[in-house]
């Protein structure tokens, strides 16, 4: 018998070229889309983005979009949709869960090719499998921040609370072009 | 792959540190016995079957060979472990099922005449141990996504809890004890007499019963399937979706009695809600209806991972 071992292979190499948006120069005017997971809070910061972001940042707008479902990408009809209204940036949040995450990075990933900069609110727990699904694409760039896990839980204050402390985040990821290196923490 | 260890023992340990490993020992992948894999399926082994989540490594026929091996699948199982697999490449969104939280996996259902060909248990106890074919059969799958998917729990998947189905998780159905035609024609244009495999994403069995009361009769079977369907599904399986019905034998014997499976299926789409009304499925199509198990007055319902969109898929297995 032959006494070499043919195990799985297990070595592949990421199949595509990645492909990221040119950032903004500012948001002051910027109309943005915020894609919301669905998941509890996903809505409550989406208002928190809102206000803070046309105080703060002076944004024209920020529209609101809901995935039918966390678990699989934004489907071909909703993203004809937002992608017809033109938006120069898009937030995709809340991703807390592993097919959240597999469906963020898809998501992330077909903004970006559209020349539409993106960021991901993904909960920390998470980074590990975002990352991996990230790298195997081979976009181990595409912009998210990491928020403390779980995020379900929190009530509107503390909902408030954490959009004040992602704000800049948020506007660093979507304006600074050096920025594209990797995870922001929520600090 | 260079240093791969050929003692068992050795390999078994490189497996595990490697995180190539399901905890279970394997039998060692050689070349001879990956090559007897092969001679039993006519297909190249560099053949890819699909992008595998959630590393999307490239699942060749000769990786899922290996994996058969490694399993201890006999050479003549091999040509339904690849269908599975070929059933699988159909799912539009596998990599859900495989990285979510909520932590589901393929089962993998035999039909028609390979059901007695390799000894499958379609009887008492099927979604248990004790039979080689539905072992190895599922765990083939299951090795597939941990050696070249790296679906290691913590960076491969991150599934909360996961269910035992993802050590292994293959069975048949009883069609000899089944007053209604079996599965694989209700998910296929294929004829009873076909052997398939229906690729099904899959969380555990959830066992129904007619309830408590004296008398039961042919209404609290039904009562009994519907309301334990909708109250143990959840999260990903509370969108409209399938569901799968395992009839035991004595649910299938006294419905067969009054009932064509079609009026099982209305009934279920009917009655299977929640919330303000919800329905738990599309249609009464959604309710897939199929009879295993051995005797007493159970069955099973296997909730799918409906938010994911993926639907059991049936492919004839080649003779």
């Amino acid at each position: 018998m032959s006494e070499h071992i043919n195990l799985p292979g297990s070595d592949g190499e990421p199949t595509s070229d990645a492909t990221y948006a040119d950032r903004l120069d500012d948001l002051e005017g910027a109309t943005l889309a915020y894609v919301d997971w669905g998941k509890p809070n996903g809505e409550e910061l989406y208002d928190c983005f809102e206000r803070r972001f046309t105080e703060e940042f002076g944004i024209d707008e920020l529209r609101y979009y809901r995935k039918p479902t966390p678990s699989s990408p934004i489907p071909g009809e909703l993203m004809t949709e937002i992608m017809a209204a033109e938006p120069d940036g898009v937030i995709l949040a809340i991703a807390d869960c592993g097919s959240c995450n597999s469906s963020v990075v898809v998501d992330a990933k077909t903004v970006e090719e559209r020349g539409v900069p993106t960021v991901q609110v993904i909960t920390d727990k998470f980074l590990d499998l975002n990352t991996r699904i990230a790298e195997s694409y081979g976009y181990e760039k595409l912009p998210l921040i990491t928020v403390d896990h779980p995020t379900r839980y929190l009530d509107s204050e503390e909902v408030d609370t954490l959009a004040e402390r992602i704000q800049w985040s948020v506007h660093t990821q979507l304006t600074c072009e050096e920025c594209l290196l990797g995870p922001a923490d929520d600090g | 792959m260079d240093n791969v260890p050929t003692e068992p023992e050795e390999l078994f340990e490189y497996l595990h540190e490697n995180e190539l490993s399901d905890g279970l020992p394997v039998i060692p992948p050689t070349d001879e016995r990956v090559a007897d894999m092969l001679a039993r399926v006519d297909r190249p082994g560099d053949e890819l079957l699909l992008e595998i989540p959630t590393s999307f490594n490239e699942l060749t026929v000769e990786s899922l060979a290996s994996c058969a091996v490694m399993a201890g699948c006999r050479p003549d199982y091999f040509p339904a472990v690849l269908a599975a697999f070929d059933g699988l490449a159909e799912w539009p969104n596998l990599r859900a099922v495989m990285a979510t939280t909520s932590g589901f996996c393929p089962a993998v259902i035999l039909n028609g005449p390979v059901r007695d060909d390799l000894d499958v248990n379609c009887g008492t106890g099927l979604f248990g141990p004790g039979y080689r074919a539905n072992a190895t059969i599922g765990r083939a799958v299951s090795l597939a996504f941990i050696t070249v998917g790296r679906v290691y729990p913590g960076t491969g998947t991150k599934a909360t809890h996961a269910h035992p189905g993802r050590y292994t998780y293959c069975f048949g159905e009883f069609e000899e004890h089944s007053p209604w035609d079996p599965l694989h024609t209700d998910t296929a244009d294929l004829d009873p007499g076909t052997s398939a495999v229906t690729v099904y994403p899959a969380h555990s069995p959830h066992l129904l019963d007619e309830g408590i009361g004296p008398d039961p009769d042919d209404e609290d079977i039904l009562e009994g399937l519907a309301h334990g369907a909708t109250e143990s599904a959840m999260g990903p399986s509370t969108m409209p979706g399938q569901m799968l019905f395992v009839l035991g034998q004595d649910h299938a014997g006294r419905l067969g009695r009054d009932y064509e499976k079609a009026e099982i299926q209305s009934y279920l789409y009917d009655n299977c809600r929640w919330g303000d009304d919800s329905p738990l499925l599309r249609s009464p199509a959604d309710a897939l209806v199929m009879v295993a198990g051995g005797i007493g007055n159970y069955s099973s319902v296997i909730h799918s991972m409906t938010a994911a969109g993926n639907d059991a898929a049936t492919v004839p297995i080649p003779e």
